[in-house]
């Protein structure tokens, strides 16, 4: 035990790091909060698999057509693993890994812009919904971005880049979003 | 020493288990109530609210390497100052101060500063130097401040990075100018010298952003322990450096960064023992870059790049000075998934040149040198299974100069299932002799004799056999185990032959051996405030032949080598954090070795959002071993202020 003679200063030292542990350990978790809250993964996911009720396809690429009950949408993102939990209606939405062959949604969920600008560049005449999280995702050609304002989720629409896509919008959906063309607010 | 050995081994278990004992009440903090959420209609959702999770999520890196980034918090909750203080929390790496401006770095059982055994970038530019496959830490000295991610990768990649990287690669990333703006400015005082650096950033030319900074610093020197004595290193370091990035950004797509810096530092040099090349008088060094780079998205792996960058730096060992250049260029193609393939390319080619003074002490046999290197590789990732089998086979051909064609070569398995992946590797390396090793005519002591270094040339390639496996395993979105195991087998390493008659040694390619080990990590939140991050890295090196502790060529260690780490980071208080850093590397055969126990704390306080200030202790405990080389405790303030 010589050694650890050496060591005076090595004792206090684990002696706190237990103690800080101990201490917190015993934090108690706050209660119960009366207002609805999701984490952003979850709300966009939630947002994903609503507005495509207020998205008309044209007719070929619309999965609605066929029956009543319809063929699932298929939902294509680049970060699978983080939607999948929050995606449990196989009988409405599949969602796949980008790049597919097809698809009637495309998430675009990469932290690099510059990728979200060529797969965009790559679709934009394709009726694919392309939906994004970016501030320039409107410039680049995207057509619907969600964007934070204070602690709620905004929407923005891009109705020209939907045209272009044979897309056509919702009055419902566009009353309750921020309406551009390309880069300028409408 | 057996009992604290084993003291230290129930400390790092115990503090494992402790925390386990307290993680099932915290396991997993529920996500809020879907049923509820899924009932809301459009309007329903504008009007929730947004929270952040109250977990971090973890995912796997889906590569067939053994591999850890250090992303910039934890480079700051580090306490590191400089890049290679930075490297010393990752498994398998040893880093060691050798004297104020100069570290010796090595990767799974090697250390050293000359023809080290790994590749050390700075956004893609190689900044280990051509010729004496070294890193001149004093010229390459990067604020850690701008540094995005450090990403190292441990084991042979040669396949990609050519003949440098045999024992691995350390990729420095970093941040774009756009993630710059602003002024920051960056103090440090402490028992060490001081250090001041300031940057501003801001927007140019419509879609385009850069960056300035300066810095300057000074340092006293350090005492280090050398088997067991103390011994004054080299004093009064005056550092400078100023440099520039600017990136703009064309049709989303496209981004072109040009960048650069020079430095400048002048020191009473009088290394400690041990540490090569001590020109024991005043020197000046300086040194400095430029480079651009167009780097072009097609898709999520697809793209292009074009890098070139000019280097120039003015070195001294010893009583050799000597000034190099290094021209570069390389492109790089990432093509789309085509069918099972996803395919990459690159070409590159290096012209250095350099030339010297001769000392009295340390000559070269050329005055002048130039080489001119070129290489290519291609590189196929196949998914076998669809989202969960992938073989990755890649080559490189790499040529330098008079040499011959080195081709390098690796095939590589992984299999990822939802939580957990496994894989598996095997990999054929070559590395060419630094230049060093053939010019370089100078004196060693061995066995307390002195020895006149003289490469008679006829060196040749070493070699790397190597096979790898890995386990990473996600337990919980708190929880992360990462598994590597190695074994590699090394042939024709350069040495010293050392004959006593004539007192001349040679460099020969004559040192073969085997080296095997582990390395595991865990990365866990144990608690909502606290994260765990303790390692475990084993290595055992067999090499054969009398000259293995001789000075010279980065050796291997040649004992057997166990490392413990222990990071934890602690969220205090609202804007109160502690980090701890403790570490403890011993070999089993009693060799004397680099270091021992060692903590490095780090008290962080931000009063208001844009001012931190950290008390930063690092080697704050003395070595229980007499380890051959050691640095004395330090501590300094510093504080960062964005304004």
């Amino acid at each position: 035990m010589e050694l650890l003679g050496n060591h005076k200063i090595l004792k206090p030292i684990i002696t706190a790091f237990l103690a800080i542990m101990i201490l917190m350990s015993s934090s108690i978790a706050m209660g119960a909060d009366t207002k609805i809250t999701a984490t952003k993964t979850q709300l966009r996911a939630l947002f994903i698999q609503k507005i495509p009720k207020y998205v008309l396809w044209p007719e070929q690429e619309d999965p609605a057509k066929d029956s009543k009950e319809g063929t699932p949408y298929t939902v294509a993102t680049i970060d699978k693993e983080s939607l999948l939990p929050y995606f449990n209606k196989p009988e409405s939405f599949k969602l796949v890994r980008w790049p597919v062959a097809n698809c009637q949604v495309l998430f675009l969920d990469s932290k690099n812009p510059r990728v979200i600008a060529a797969i965009i560049q790559r679709v934009k005449d394709k009726p694919i919904l392309t939906i994004g999280q970016n501030p320039d995702f409107m410039r680049m050609g995207g057509i619907i971005n969600f964007v934070e304002s204070g602690s709620r989720m905004k929407l923005q629409v891009n109705i020209c880049a939907a045209r272009k896509a044979g897309l056509t919008i919702s009055s419902k959906l566009l009353k309750l979003s921020e309406i551009y063309c390309g880069d300028e607010k409408e | 020493m057996i009992l604290f050995r084993k003291a230290i081994f129930a400390f790092f278990f115990l503090s494992l288990f402790i925390s386990g004992g307290i993680l099932p009440f915290y396991a997993e903090a529920a996500e809020p109530d879907s049923s509820s959420l899924e009932q809301l209609d459009l309007e329903g959702l504008l009007d929730v609210e947004v929270i952040s999770p109250t977990s971090r999520k973890q995912s796997l890196e889906n590569i067939a390497g053994s591999y850890t980034i250090l992303t910039e918090e934890d480079i700051k909750a580090s306490g590191a100052m400089s890049v290679p203080e930075a490297l010393r929390v990752v498994p398998g790496v040893l880093v060691t101060r050798m004297d104020t401006n100069k570290w010796a770095i090595g990767i799974r059982g090697f250390n050293g500063m000359f023809n080290s055994k790994q590749l050390i970038l700075i956004d893609n530019r190689p900044i280990t130097s051509p010729f004496y496959s070294e890193v001149i830490w004093s010229n390459n000295d990067l604020p850690i401040e701008l540094v995005k991610r450090i990403e190292v990768i441990r084991g042979p990649w040669t396949s990609l990075w050519g003949s440098e990287s045999l024992n691995g690669v350390i990729k420095i990333i970093t941040k774009s100018a756009e993630e710059m703006k602003g002024t920051q400015s960056v103090t440090v005082v402490g028992t060490d010298g001081v250090n001041q650096m300031i940057r501003q950033g801001g927007e140019i030319l419509g879609d385009g952003d850069f960056m300035v900074y300066a810095k300057g610093g000074y340092e006293a020197g350090k005492s280090y322990k050398v088997k067991g004595e103390s011994h004054k290193g080299s004093r009064d370091l005056v550092k400078g450096a100023a440099g520039f990035r600017s990136d703009w950004q064309n049709a989303f797509t496209d981004q072109l960064t040009v960048q650069g810096d020079i430095s400048a530092s002048s020191i009473t040099e009088k290394s400690p023992p041990g540490t090569p090349f001590s020109a024991d008088r005043d020197k000046k060094e300086y040194g400095g870059y430029a480079q651009f780079t167009w780097d072009r998205a097609t898709g999520i792996d697809s793209g292009m790049q074009f890098r070139t960058s000019y280097t120039r730096s003015a070195t001294t060992f010893d009583d050799l000075d000597g000034i190099s250049n290094t021209v570069d260029a390389e492109f790089l193609y990432s093509a789309e998934q085509f069918g099972i393939h996803l395919m990459t390319f690159g070409a590159g080619g290096r012209y250095f040149w350099d030339s010297f003074d001769q000392g009295k002490h340390v000559k070269v046999h050329n005055d002048k040198f130039s080489r001119m290197d070129v290489s290519a590789f291609a590189q196929d990732k196949m998914t076998l299974i669809e989202e969960s089998l992938f073989l990755t086979l890649g080559l490189k051909l790499d040529y330098s100069g008079k040499g011959k064609l080195s081709p390098q070569a690796t095939a590589r398995l992984l299999y990822t299932a939802e939580e957990d992946e496994y894989w598996l590797a095997a990999s054929r390396a070559t590395k060419t002799p630094s230049n060093w090793a053939r010019e370089g005519r100078y004196e060693v002591r061995f066995r307390d004799k002195r020895y006149e270094v003289d490469a008679t040339g006829g060196l040749d390639s070493e070699e790397l056999t190597s096979l790898e496996a890995g386990y990473r395993r996600i337990f919980s979105d708190n929880l992360k185990f990462d598994l590597s195991l190695y074994f590699n087998s090394y042939d024709k390493l350069l040495t010293l032959s050392y004959d006593e008659d004539t007192r001349i040694a040679t460099p020969t390619s004559s040192l073969c051996g085997l080296t095997y080990g582990t390395e595991a990590s865990i990365d866990w939140k144990a608690l909502p405030r606290l994260t765990l991050r303790p390692s475990v890295s084993l290595s055992n090196q067999d090499f054969t032949g009398s000259s293995i502790n001789s000075p010279g060529f980065s050796p291997p260690l040649n004992s057997p080598i166990y490392d413990l780490r222990l990071q934890a980071l602690i969220d205090l208080a609202d804007n109160w954090d502690l980090d701890l850093f403790g570490s403890y590397l011993n070999s089993m055969d009693n060799t004397e070795l680099t270091t021992g126990f060692r903590l490095d704390t780090r008290l962080a306080w931000r009063p208001v959002p844009n001012l931190s200030l950290e008390l930063i202790g690092s080697s704050l405990l003395s070595p229980v071993t007499e380890g051959n080389f050691t640095t004395e405790p330090s501590g300094s303030l510093r504080v960062i202020w964005n304004f």
